[in-house]
């Protein structure tokens, strides 16, 4: 292939992206359509119009309804508009239950100026609203957690039914503020069982940090001589659980505990420890 | 909002399917009684294709202040809780993924419609009528040329009847604009 010049990729771009502006007749309105991106793919489309001595450019509530439409948290909406309202110097108005974001200048000459901050100021809190809501909510945590727990609490009770005693989700007395998932004792041992989950990688995460502090905790306390063993429970289902960002953590637990970390779907190996 | 539709990927050969095989839709007369947080006026109506069980409904949105504004969609459970096909006779056009011819055939225009490729991902296209801007304008100003056209599209049928009747009350109609900033004040 020939060296491609300045002069002929300039060329191209400047005609290529300039193909995608275009220009609506809306009432006393014109509508533009910008190569500017929301993150569902739909094109930005800017709304000029005059009020007095000043030009408007203005968002025609158009990204209001877009951070309706997601789910992420109301209180971090505010957090993200308030700081891009702030970088692109851009105002709200709200008027019979619509909410507008606009800027505003006195000369034709700067529309194109306030139109890229406008479009900038669209597509920064479009995105930031998306991203956030792709994070998951303590609920959907609490749930997901729930329901590993669940499994797991009837797995291990199944288990040692009959010849040993099991409480499920307490702290230790010697240690107040170490809480273990499953406590199994006979006699004067204990075997101690953390689980590990996590909806996002994020609460999977702190998942390990919070059980690695526990079975330091443990460790540290007057328990540890009657610590028969300290068995981690990976849920191995969970949305979360990426092994290759969790090694660390994984080599980190199973040095605390002493004890290699048992996967949900080879729980049965679970039995080896506790026959110590 | 996920990127890629995950059932209509993993199952793109019966989405086809079910997009080209003929569908009724029951009843034929579709009110629009529902105001959405917009105060848009929302009807719907089950859609009827034997080979294909799951719920299945067909989904009509008209803005009451300015009817050029609609939409029509297609939602079956089976290929996900996202509308599996629709049509946008205005709004902000669509970002379609690189195909080759370049930029600017990336972005379509509205009145479209929106279905999905086998990588899950929506595509907008417009069809040989929509491409003809007089016809695609008398399809927009009256939504019963629209939902006529997309019944067409969709393969969808009303019984005895070629689309079903889209019921307004007229009466709370405000006609004056299309002006999205129509009486807004700002400064």
């Amino acid at each position: 292939m020939n060296p491609i010049g300045c002069k002929d990729v300039m060329g191209i771009i400047q005609a290529d992206y300039g193909a995608l502006w275009h220009c609506f007749q809306r009432g006393n309105t014109l509508e533009v359509v910008t190569p500017y991106l929301y993150p569902n793919k739909s094109f930005v489309s800017v709304f000029i119009t005059t009020r007095g001595e000043k030009i408007i450019v203005a968002d025609g509530g158009h990204l209001e309804d877009f951070i309706q439409a997601t789910n992420a948290d109301e209180a971090l909406h505010d957090v993200v508009l308030d700081n891009f309202l702030d970088t692109y110097k851009t105002q709200k108005h709200q008027q019979a239950e619509k909410t507008f974001y606009y800027k505003n200048c006195g000369t034709l000459k700067l529309v194109p100026s306030i139109i890229f901050d406008l479009c900038n100021f669209i597509v920064s809190v479009s995105a930031a609203v998306t991203s956030a809501s792709l994070l998951a909510t303590p609920e959907e945590e609490s749930k997901s957690s729930e329901t590993f727990r669940r499994q797991a609490d009837n797995y291990l009770r199944d288990m040692v039914a009959g010849s040993r005693i099991i409480v499920f989700n307490q702290n230790l007395e010697q240690a107040p503020e170490a809480r273990f998932s499953a406590i199994i004792s006979k006699s004067s041992r204990l075997w101690l069982v953390p689980y590990l989950t996590g909806c996002d990688l994020r609460y999977f995460t702190m998942s390990m940090s919070n059980a690695i502090v526990n079975i330091e905790l443990a460790r540290a306390s007057s328990l540890n001589p009657h610590i028969a063993a300290i068995i981690p429970l990976i849920d191995t289902k969970a949305r979360g659980y990426e092994p290759m960002k969790l090694r660390n953590r994984v080599e980190k637990l199973e040095e605390v505990s002493n004890c290699k970390a048992v996967s949900w779907v080879e729980r049965d190996l679970i039995k080896i420890p506790l026959e110590i | 909002m996920p990127n890629v539709a995950v059932k209509i990927q993993q199952n793109f050969v019966s989405y086809c399917s079910f997009v080209e095989a003929a569908k009724t839709i029951n009843p034929t007369a579709i009110p629009l009684t529902t105001i959405t947080s917009h105060y848009l006026r929302k009807g719907t109506a089950d859609v009827v294709c034997p080979n294909f069980g799951g719920k299945k409904y067909f989904e009509v949105e008209v803005n009451p202040h300015n009817q050029k504004r609609f939409k029509f969609k297609i939602f079956a459970d089976f290929f996900g809780p996202a509308p599996c096909f629709r049509f946008d006779s205005q709004g902000d056009p669509h970002c379609n993924p690189e195909d080759g011819r370049g930029l600017p055939f990336r972005q379509i225009l509205t009145p479209h419609f929106h279905k999905f490729n086998s990588d899950g991902v929506e595509i907008a296209y417009k069809t040989t009528v929509l491409e003809q801007e007089n016809q695609a304008d008398a399809l927009v100003a009256d939504y019963t040329l629209g939902v006529a056209h997309f019944c067409h599209e969709g393969r969808l049928n009303c019984v005895d009847k070629a689309y079903p009747d889209i019921i307004l009350d007229h009466v709370e109609f405000d006609l004056s604009s299309d002006d999205p900033l129509n009486g807004v004040r700002f400064l």
